[in-house]
């Protein structure tokens, strides 16, 4: 069954299986071929054989890349001359080349004289054909193929064959001529050839060629790997790019499936969300409206229960309705006095936000000097008498106090952070026994002159400058750091025990800075200092 | 030999879309685990709001009941009451710009000031105590304008939720490694939403709300709250979505293994992110928690 396959299969199921017959299949093939162009070579049996056993180990261990060549003949023609000229010296061969000179021209020689003239020569003009010329000899002289058989294996016709095999005996026979030989017709030049190719190989050389291929260790080389790239290497352009959009396809297309999935899972769970949205904030909305249903019931209960009516009373009555019910005739409201620490009592300024829009903010209820706004004057009910008492003694404790913390503050001035910007740092000590004390007087004060519940009000509603400002009146140890940042503005850090913050002027609402501070702030960029605070205190 | 380099290239190639495809799927799945979180929240949330409604109904019921049979001995207490209240109060003292009357229960305050107090107007979508007090608002007046305020929340709400779109983090939010993060923390994953510009949408039920607002309370109170209610909203409400903004919520992993939770904003006012961490302390009412509640996601505490 080997017999009949072609080279490039016996190779394949060499290479694939490993099979020995189909390598003994080749060698038989090709043995008298490869043979008879070493003995040609070499003059000599033994080295002949040694070097076809060499061809054919060569054949094994380089099959992976022969499965695609177009003629094993050509190739193991090519094989046997090379490695024949690695047994023949070179000087051995100038030296026949010499003895040949010598004869050329002489005489005309005979069709015998021909062969055991032009056969060492031979194969260099072999050599010179072109390749399917070669190719068409070797299969018609040297294989002993028929024309018919020579044209299946070049893909010809029988006639063309033909053609073939007589241009490329006209072409040996043209080489030779160059050469300096006389040489006859193609038909001469024919038999001769078929002369020439007609050596008898040694019996068991067929064996012995292919048990020293298979020994040489090659076939073992032939495993997992080989195989795969002798399927490659024998692949067609189209085959080939059909390996490589199945190569990508596979794992690509598995992951792209799976991110379709999680694609689509995604939205599903954003319309399932959508609906979950909906549905929640309209549940929750009822959910709401039946809870403030239940606490106005709640309410009602509660004041139609004697005596529960004035612990429980978020809401005003019905009483409290009329008394402080707005009376648009009326240039004032009553304010219940339960709900004053909800309310901050100071003008507003405006500054411009980020995005271009303006936004309120309120002051602080006392001004840097100390002074009660307008609002809140109106709100405590002062009469003007109070009102400048009131502005007078404020005045004079801001200025007793910032007096007091200036005394442990110390101002010092260096590059921020060692950088290129400027800061102005007052580290304040804590001196809580003197602060409390000039609280308690300040409260005193405040007290005679507007009674307790007044005075009450108005340390409520100061309360955050009395922390802001002064600090808690010196209870903690402080450090004010202004920093003049020429891209974001002047900047104020404020580092206690409890931690740093850090913003910008203007984030402080107007809240005053201690005096040395406000100096210094001043000295470095006025123009900034109003650039945002676009409002002043109305005039009562 | 070029076929097995075309191949090996092919396979390269093929590796590098697989690394870039996987990472892409590795998004989408951190998103769905998180989308799918948010589902089961808001799932608990329905089922919850149910059962509170009920038990609300339920309660109001027996309540109502109640009230019925505490509705003569009310009404003898509140004759009493009437009676005893009915006092003339202290009158204003103009040489005191209306005085501060000792024993009452009120001080007088000129209007002209009342643009100058600074209050909080509602909680938990109702007005406050003390701005139904500051405007001497009647128990009607005070339930008009909750219904007024609590119909354009609802609109406003329900705009929100339909125009809102789950997105990918925006640049930067999610980042493993890039101390160039806008937040300078490392978040690990996040839930955004964009919500377009919704100043059209709203803009008839914002004119409502002020409409009723004057209907309710007359020109001199609706002038005065209106400005305080536009900041309210513009402070606590986005300006009832005036400018488009992408909102979310950030995970970042800590050393002990746990993950804080951070809110974070994009818009006009914010620039390209603004985060703020989210803690137990949160208050209830804030925006922050609405929108935790909205995207369904658990805020550490509550």
């Amino acid at each position: 069954m080997s017999n009949s396959l072609p080279d490039d299969e016996l190779l394949k199921r060499y290479l694939k299986d490993g099979a020995q017959d189909a390598f003994a299949a080749l060698v038989q093939r090709h043995l008298a071929l490869v043979y008879g162009v070493a003995l040609r070579r070499l003059h000599d049996p033994t080295p002949a054989q040694e070097v076809t056993q060499k061809v054919f180990i060569t054949l094994a261990r380089q099959a992976v890349w022969l499965t695609r060549h177009s003629s094993l003949g050509g190739w193991l023609y090519r094989t046997t001359l090379n490695l024949a000229q690695h047994e023949w010296r070179a000087d051995q061969r100038r030296r026949k080349r010499e003895e040949i000179a010598l004869e050329l021209g002489t005489c005309m020689k005979t069709d015998e004289s021909l062969l055991s003239t032009i056969t060492p020569l031979l194969d260099e003009a072999m050599l010179e054909l072109r390749t399917a010329d070669r190719e068409a000899l070797l299969l018609r002289f040297f294989a002993n193929k028929s024309l018919r058989e020579v044209g299946a294996a070049l893909g010809i016709q029988e006639d063309a064959a033909q053609k073939r095999v007589s241009k490329a005996l006209d072409a040996l026979g043209e080489r030779f001529r160059q050469r300096g030989f006389r040489v006859g017709g193609a038909a001469a030049l024919a038999l001769a050839l078929q002369q020439s190719s007609a050596h008898a190989v040694p019996a068991g050389l067929a064996l012995s060629a292919t048990q020293a291929a298979m020994t040489a260790g090659v076939s073992a080389s032939l495993g997992g790997l080989t195989m795969p790239i002798v399927k490659i290497m024998s692949l067609t352009k189209i085959q080939t790019a059909v390996l490589c959009v199945s190569i990508a396809a596979l794992p690509l297309g598995y992951q792209w499936h799976a991110l379709g999935n999680a694609r689509s899972m995604n939205e599903q769970f954003a319309a399932q969300l959508q609906t979950l949205r909906s549905e929640a904030f309209a549940r929750e909305r009822g959910q709401a409206r039946a809870e403030r249903r239940l606490a106005l019931a709640q309410s009602a209960m509660s004041q139609s229960t004697a005596g529960q009516r004035a612990a429980a009373r978020t809401k005003p009555s019905r009483q409290d309705e009329k008394l402080y019910a707005w009376d648009e005739n009326s240039p004032y409201v009553r304010v219940p006095k339960q709900v004053l620490a909800q309310l901050r009592f100071a003008p507003f300024g405006t500054r411009v936000r980020r995005d271009g829009k303006t936004e309120q903010y309120q002051l602080p209820p006392l001004a840097a000097d100390g002074s009660p706004q307008p609002p809140l004057v109106a709100a405590l009910g002062l009469s003007a008498d109070e009102a400048d008492r009131l502005r007078a003694l404020c005045q004079s404790e801001f200025s007793q106090f910032n007096e007091l913390a200036a005394s442990h503050s110390q101002l010092t001035q260096q590059p921020f952070a060692g950088g290129p910007m400027q800061s102005a740092i007052l580290d304040t000590a804590a001196f809580p026994d003197e602060g409390a004390q000039f609280r308690d007087q300040f409260k005193d004060q405040v007290t005679a002159l507007l009674g307790p519940e007044r005075a009450d009000a108005f340390w409520q509603q100061d309360s955050p400058v009395f922390s802001e400002l002064f600090n808690n009146f010196g209870a903690n140890a402080r450090k004010l750091e202004l920093i003049n940042n020429p891209q974001q503005g002047l900047e104020l850090m404020n580092a206690t025990a409890g931690g740093a913050s850090i913003g910008s002027l203007s984030q402080r609402n107007g809240m005053p800075l201690p005096p040395q501070l406000q100096a210094v702030a001043d000295a470095w960029s006025a123009p900034q200092a109003g650039q945002t605070d676009q409002s002043a205190p109305p005039s009562p | 030999m070029k076929k097995i380099l075309i191949i090996a290239a092919a396979c390269g190639l093929t590796f590098c879309l697989w690394l870039h495809q996987r990472h892409l799927l590795q998004e989408v799945q951190v998103q769905n685990e998180r989308l799918a979180a948010a589902a089961a929240v808001l799932k608990e949330r329905v089922s919850r709001a149910d059962v509170a409604r009920q038990t609300a109904e339920q309660k109001l019921a027996d309540l109502r009941r109640e009230l019925g049979s505490h509705k003569a001995n009310a009404s003898d207490v509140a004759s009493r009451d009437a009676g005893a209240e009915l006092t003339p109060p202290a009158g204003p003292d103009a040489s005191r710009q209306g005085g501060w009357p000792a024993n009452a229960a009120f001080f007088y305050l000129p209007k002209q000031y009342l643009t100058n107090v600074s209050y909080k107007l509602l909680n938990g979508g109702q007005l406050t105590d003390e701005a139904a007090a500051l405007f001497g608002m009647s128990a009607a007046e005070r339930e008009a304008t909750d219904k007024a305020f609590d119909e354009l929340v609802d609109q406003f709400h329900r705009v929100e939720i339909q125009r809102m779109e789950q997105v990918a983090p925006p640049a930067g939010w999610v980042t493993t490694g890039d101390s160039s993060a806008p937040s300078g923390v490392q978040f690990n994953s996040a839930l955004t939403y964009h919500i377009p510009d919704l100043t059209g949408d709203i803009d008839s039920a914002r004119t409502a709300f002020f409409d009723q607002l004057q209907q309710t309370l007359g020109p001199s109170r609706a002038q005065i709250i209106a400005p305080a209610a536009s900041s309210f909203l513009g402070q606590n409400m986005d300006d009832l979505g005036a400018g488009e903004r992408t909102i979310g919520f950030a995970w970042e992993p800590e050393s002990d293994g746990t993950q804080s939770l951070w809110y974070a904003v994009a818009d006009a006012v914010h620039g390209e992110g603004a985060f703020q961490r989210v803690d137990a302390n949160l208050d209830p009412n804030s925006q922050i928690a609405y929108y935790a509640r909205l995207f369904g996601v658990n805020v550490p505490g509550q």
